[in-house]
């Protein structure tokens, strides 16, 4: 093991390097080696990274690493696990980002990489070689599929879109994949969490989280993947407001339908966003005191929805309660549930 | 060098601009009806390229040449299409100077450097590029799961729309959208179920829901042996593109009329993996349709051998995956053959496989006996009239091009004729000629079967001798060369010498010194495969026979066998 966390560390090294000006000084030599080292460490990595007890050293290992390159070389940007599973892909891009990289290396990589002859088949003796061709086409054939509807004749819904069903079919295989394997729970959070963060915010993420959730035909295998999912997303309050933020109303409706568990920390949500609420006397009108907080209006619009919904009744009966709890006043602007009722009745 | 005219250049480059990444429907469907002559352009453009001794020329003399490749790399039609992307990313690399010798390659460079990041990765800070970033996998994996995937779920699209009600709203602009955007992707593994599940899909409203382009592209990746979808996908292809059926013909055609060496050895292969016998046997329309091109054919070169051993070979095929289909689902055989006399239809697609040997004479006069009917009628029609009928010499043309798809009767007429006696040959010597002649142009058949009895004489004459003696073989070198009837006469040799008792060594000489001719050497292999296709079929196989059918062969070679009159 020792010898591998070894090779580990000088190959995240060079990808380091081929970030750095360093870079000048590589031959095409270099490069091909470079790549060999990569596709070791792809090689290490789907061989140990779903075995918790080796992820652990070998985490420990990228953290050593992290720390010594940092010093070494300021602005080094730490390198994770994922890295690791996509090492030649990363060396590449570091290699085209880089204005230094020679152009002999580029060229060579042209050359191998990407000017296959035939149909891009791998060739004897060049497996270490990444079939770029393939992966363009099938990066452009998912961009040209990717944009259906799937129900062109429901409701237009930007996010009823192959894509983003697809991504959500992959996100839960992926959590799956590791949910087989006892001890990865945290490391499954863990990559939520990287997922979200690399995703640049929540935006069309929450999207692909919705289409995981209202995934249909659920295997049990799917189901798992589903509640872990809920699971992350309950663990981060500010994340869930985000999310119920960002869904439409219907698609907040769709999922308390089908997750009961949903259904109860929308409710928790709703509830947290109505009592924010105040009562402007002068204006005759419910106004939200800061910016986090959401309007009268899209409260009313996320009831109505529920309203609409198989879950009519037992909305209406939740309201009551708040209602009364309130007081039971029947006029207006005293309680936000009273004002509610009535919008929605 | 030839230089790219201007006017293309402008037309390729408004195209270029125009198409950006063919975000909307009417550009993606542009850019798929030009998908084919894009890619000659790029070829053009390629050849341009090559030659040239630096970057710095190529802007020189081609300034719009960056502009354009980088505009192609964003179009995810161009870049997802096998050839195109390579025919792209060829010019590209061209561009590429490994020593730049001044500011403009090392900016062409860096240029090259950030397409080809664009074109292998995706932008920072998306979902698409979180998810591909921790899927554990290489991109390449991830991506081509992802398109299985999304292939998956558009083909139970597709699939579910076929229940579509006719008082639903009409799906068929969806599908066509689909259609449109499979063009690139015919030829992708991962993509063949959804192309499969678009050629299955029955057209169940009026207005025609797959795209021209995607036929097309289908057809014609078909033809390239680039396809990967499953059989009965493309027998829907075929039942609902004429055009696309009639190419998938002509292709086989001009393969076996071009290409003899080769197809020659593996005639029955290459019509088998063609599928259209099968297609045939499943849809009787394919049959005529099939047929119909093979009765054109047959009508322009008549005397062609290589067709007659396609339409054989084609029609024992057809029959042996009718045979291998339940019964149930089979149409009558009558409706295959609407145009042939009926009462040939048993004698004649009864294989001679099927018929004991011995039996083989009395069924042949049985055949005899019909055509003689119907020639007899047609004689004298033509002695009343002066002049055939229309019908009539149609009546006369569908009998005889039964008996040219039923080839194998001729072949066991031909073989009989080795060992008969003088009266039986007669009616034999007559299936032959009329096979070899059906017309009575000039009133040739008289004659044609008076040179038929004279060409059999001498060969029974030749044949059982040692060693033939030069006068011996001159009348039938005459025979052979007199344009009338070669074919024939041919014919008659070939089974004499294959069947026949006498040595292989002294046959193999007499046909070497006989078949001089490049030309009749030719004829004599394909004629000679043709019989073998028979006999190949037959289990009781006289043990003499193969070897000695593999030693002629050799023996005139297929090295000789190409271009085949």
């Amino acid at each position: 093991m020792e010898a591998v966390l070894e090779n580990l560390g000088s190959t995240l090294e060079l990808l380091a390097v081929s970030q750095m000006d360093f870079v000048s000084k590589w031959d095409a030599q270099t490069a091909d080696r470079a790549f060999q080292w990569a596709a070791y460490c792809e090689h290490v990595y789907t061989r140990f990274h779903s075995n918790p007890s080796v992820r652990a050293v070998l985490e420990e290992c990228l953290r050593l690493t992290n720390e010594r390159l940092c010093e070494a070389l300021p602005g080094h940007r730490p390198l994770s696990l994922s890295d690791l599973s996509q090492c030649r892909h990363r060396l590449l891009i570091c290699l085209l980002r880089n204005p230094l990289t020679p152009y002999s290396v580029i060229k060579s990589l042209f050359d191998k990489s990407l000017l296959f002859e035939g149909d891009g088949d791998m060739k004897q003796g060049r497996e270490t070689d990444m079939d770029l061709a393939g992966l363009i086409g099938c990066k452009s054939a998912c961009k040209i599929l990717g944009s259906f509807p799937l129900n062109p004749k429901g409701t237009p819904d930007s996010a009823a879109v192959t894509q983003t069903h697809v991504q959500g079919l992959m996100l839960l295989q992926r959590i799956h994949a590791l949910q087989r394997l006892p001890g990865n729970d945290s490391y499954n959070k863990a990559l939520l969490d990287a997922v979200l963060q690399d995703s640049g915010g929540l935006g069309h993420f929450s999207d692909v989280i919705t289409a995981s959730l209202l995934m249909k035909d659920s295997s049990s295998e799917h189901t798992a993947a589903q509640d872990f999912l809920l699971d992350w997303l309950q663990g981060d309050e500010g994340l869930l407001h985000s999310v119920c933020h960002s869904l439409s109303v219907e698609q907040c409706a769709k999922l308390s339908q089908q997750w009961p568990k949903f259904r109860l920390l929308y409710w928790g949500i709703l509830k947290k966003w109505a009592s924010s609420l105040e009562y402007d006397v002068a204006a005759g009108v419910w106004i939200q005191p800061c910016d986090s907080a959401v309007s009268f209006k899209t409260l009313v619009d996320h009831f109505m929805s529920l309203w609409s919904s198989p879950l009519k009744e037992e909305t209406k009966k939740e309201l009551v309660v708040l209602k009364k709890e309130e007081g039971d006043f029947d006029v207006q602007g005293l309680s936000v549930w009273t004002d509610l009722l009535i919008q929605l009745k | 060098m030839t230089a790219l005219p201007e006017h293309q250049v402008s037309f390729w480059m408004d195209k270029a601009v125009k198409w950006g990444q063919a975000t909307s429907h009417s550009v993606q469907l542009d850019t798929t009806r030009h998908m084919d002559s894009l890619k000659s352009f790029l070829q053009q453009l390629l050849r341009t390229l090559q030659p040239m001794s630096s970057t710095t020329e190529a802007m020189k003399s081609l300034p719009f040449v960056g502009q354009f490749l980088g505009r192609l790399c964003w179009n995810p039609y161009v870049t997802a299409d096998g050839e195109s992307q390579r025919l792209l990313l060829q010019c590209v690399g061209c561009l590429y100077s490994a020593e730049p010798k001044n500011a403009v390659e090392r900016r062409a460079n860096d240029w090259i450097r950030n397409l080809l990041c664009h074109l292998t990765s995706e932008e920072e800070g998306s979902v698409v590029h979180a998810l591909e970033k921790h899927s554990g996998s290489i991109p390449q994996q991830y991506y081509s799961e992802t398109l299985k995937k999304m292939v998956a779920l558009l083909t139970e699209e597709v699939s579910k729309n076929r229940i579509t009600k006719s008082s639903e709203r009409c799906s068929c602009d969806d599908i066509h959208a689909v259609s449109v955007a499979c063009v690139p992707l015919v030829t992708h593994p991962d993509a063949a179920p959804l192309i499969g599940a678009l050629l299955k899909r029955p057209g169940s409203c009026s207005c025609s829901h797959l795209s021209e382009e995607f036929i097309e592209a289908v057809s014609a990746a078909w033809l390239r042996r680039k396809l990967v979808v499953e059989d009965d996908a493309l027998m829907a292809l075929w039942c609902h593109s004429l055009s696309s059926l009639e190419r998938a013909v002509l292709s086989l055609l001009e393969s076996v009329l071009s290409d003899q060496g080769s197809v020659l050895q593996t005639l029955e292969k290459a019509v088998t993996e063609s599928l259209l016998p099968k297609a045939s046997a499943l849809h009787c329309h394919i049959f005529l349709i099939v047929n119909d091109v093979f009765r054109n054919a047959l009508r322009a070169i008549e005397e062609n051998l290589a067709v007659r051993a396609l339409i054989k070979v084609f029609t024992g095929c057809f029959l042996k995956s009718r045979t291998a289909q339940k019964p149930q689902e089979n149409l009558p055989l009558r409706a295959f053959f609407p145009h042939a006399p009926q009462n040939l239809l048993t004698p004649l697609l009864t294989a001679p496989s099927e018929v004991p040997k011995q039996a083989w004479l009395k069924h042949l006069h049985w055949i005899v006996k019909l055509f003689q009917e119907i020639l007899c009628e047609r004689n004298e029609r033509e002695e009343e009239v002066k002049e055939e009928s229309p019908r009539r010499r149609r009546a006369v043309f569908e009998a005889w091009f039964l008996l040219v798809q039923c080839g194998h009767w001729v072949d066991a007429a031909a073989e009989l004729l080795v060992s008969v006696g003088s009266e039986e040959s007669e009616p034999l010597l007559f299936l032959l000629t009329f096979y070899h002649h059906p017309t009575n142009r000039g009133h040739q058949s008289a004659q044609q079967t008076i040179v038929a009895r004279e060409a059999w004489s001498h060969l029974r004459i030749l044949f059982p001798t040692h060693t033939a003696p030069p006068e011996q073989l001159s009348p039938v070198n005459e025979l052979l060369s007199s344009t009338l009837s070669t074919n024939l006469i041919l014919h008659l040799l070939l089974n004499f010498a294959i069947f026949s008792q006498a040595s292989i060594s002294s046959v193999t000489e007499v046909i070497q010194k006989v078949l001089s001719e490049a030309g009749m050497r030719r004829r004599a292999v394909w004629m000679l495969s043709s019989m073998q296709h028979r006999l190949n079929r037959e289990d009781s196989l006289d043990a003499r026979v193969h070897p000695r059918l593999r030693t002629l062969q050799d023996s005139i070679g297929p090295a000789h066998a190409a271009g085949c009159t």
